[in-house]
């Protein structure tokens, strides 16, 4: 773990918005981190509070995102199949 | 009797009970039933005073001994009104038609809060959930994960069953326990760090039953984030569930009585009042939540909680009893460090908080003095005793 962040989260925990395409998690402010999809695909890791400065890594594999793509109704980049 | 509620810290909608959603870093008075002009619109007793405090992720319900209930914050799950129009209760207000039963007979004993919903017990021993639940805290089957109306999870119709309820983040229990039968607890909703059984799954949706245990008596279920301790009537640890912080040793406490555990979201804390005051804390400690023993020297401590990363204490300060905070106080809630108190918007001066003293009540009359952590919030009340 990062030692600027504050958890360690696994993808399964996070909730999925296909609408907004963004990962949140609960964060111990009342607000919720968030990442997109689109960053993780880019190899962006860390989820960030809007309201605060607490952040958490995200743990998932490339090839998790698949399945969040086609919730969302979206073709799944071409990378992501490649490396799965 | 005449009370006093003050509140400070997180409030991004409105679980503070005022009327905008600023976050604070002193206490502000936002209930009463003896200040004129505040609150006399939600008709409080002036003989009434406050049972609990349970805050959830944004909302907050309060309980009066007389059983009236007051609610403030986020509804936008239905966790307090059902009102679906309601994304907020902006003041303080009162429960609609969604918080009677059919049995007019029936009535709230007992609530407490997760993340997005509101659990309550009545009086004829059922259990109801409310709001949100995408893990299954609505214990009632994968089907429903969110409703603006209470849903019946549970009825103990044993009449010798004593019932207590608790709730954390994403995880309900109900301790039931019988002096024929000895301890059960029921738990529901996120299992994906083992804390309501083995082997992980990611919802439990349904009441299971997670301990049972006959010449067992739990007293009350303390409940991280992720994790959960069952602490017995004679102030022991009796069982663990979940991803326990990484340094707590169990059987470093095998045998020990007498002790009072409190949970923040990643951490424990467990209290020691002999020989001398101690307090003993386990995991996250990025913003000193670990409570520092140097502290205690020259303090009198009468009680303390904790919410999800700060602390809260009340200390017996000569002429005054103190409410004092540490651990994590970015939105405020470990109080000011200025001199000049008349700054209340939080600044986040004070993100890393050492032991600060936030508040005095003066020992002039006779007072109780309570408290409660929240997501990021402080709550002090003020209860005249006569």
């Amino acid at each position: 773990m990062s030692t600027a962040t504050y958890d360690q989260i696994e993808i399964d925990d996070m909730t999925f918005h296909p609408d907004s395409q963004l990962f949140t998690y609960p964060c111990p402010c009342g607000d919720r981190f968030e990442i997109l999809i689109d960053d993780m695909v880019d190899g962006e890791d860390i989820a960030v509070c809007p309201s605060c400065s607490l952040m958490i890594d995200v743990i998932f594999e490339p090839e998790d995102l698949i399945e969040y793509f086609e919730q969302a109704g979206m073709k799944p980049p071409a990378e992501l199949s490649i490396t799965a | 009797m005449p009370f006093k509620v003050y509140s400070f810290g997180s409030n991004g909608n409105f679980q503070l009970g005022f009327p905008h959603c600023e976050d604070l870093m002193v206490p502000q008075l936002t209930l009463s039933n003896d200040t004129p002009g505040v609150n006399s619109e939600l008709n409080i007793a002036c003989n009434d005073h406050i049972k609990k405090v349970v805050l959830g992720g944004n909302h907050t319900v309060i309980l009066l001994t007389s059983g009236k209930i007051l609610l403030a914050g986020s509804n936008e799950m239905g966790q307090l009104s059902g009102d679906v129009n309601c994304k907020a209760i902006e003041k303080w207000g009162v429960p609609d038609e969604t918080w009677l039963f059919d049995d007019p007979d029936e009535k709230i004993v007992d609530v407490t809060c997760g993340w997005e919903y509101t659990m309550v017990l009545t009086s004829t021993n059922k259990v109801y959930v409310r709001g949100n639940g995408p893990k299954g805290e609505l214990g009632i089957g994968p089907q429903i994960l969110q409703s603006h109306r209470f849903l019946e999870v549970l009825h103990l119709e044993d009449p010798r069953d004593n019932i207590k309820i608790f709730s954390s983040f994403q995880n309900c229990t109900v301790l039931v326990t019988n002096p024929d039968k000895g301890t059960k607890v029921y738990g529901w909703g996120s299992n994906t760090k083992c804390q309501l059984r083995i082997p992980k799954c990611k919802i439990v949706s349904i009441p299971s039953i997670i301990f049972e245990k006959g010449g067992v008596f739990i007293d009350y279920i303390s409940m991280g984030k992720d994790f959960m301790i069952f602490v017995d009537m004679e102030g022991s640890i009796a069982n663990i569930l979940g991803n326990i912080p990484k340094t707590f040793k169990w059987e470093d406490w095998l045998g020990k009585s007498n002790l009072k555990v409190l949970t923040m979201w990643s951490s424990m804390h467990i209290i020691e009042r002999l020989p001398k005051f101690h307090i003993s804390s386990y995991g996250f400690n990025m913003h000193k939540q670990i409570f520092s023993n140097e502290n205690i020297e020259g303090l009198d401590v009468k009680n303390v909680t904790v919410g999800s990363e700060h602390g809260i204490l009340t200390n017996n300060d000569g002429d005054h009893i103190s409410i004092q905070c540490w651990g994590w106080g970015e939105h405020g809630n470990c109080g000011s460090l200025y001199d000049d108190k008349s700054k209340i918007i939080n600044d986040r001066s004070n993100e890393i908080s050492a032991l600060n003293k936030v508040f005095e009540v003066s020992k002039d009359s006779k007072v109780n003095v309570d408290i409660y952590g929240g997501c990021a919030n402080t709550w002090i009340i003020i209860d005249q005793i006569d």
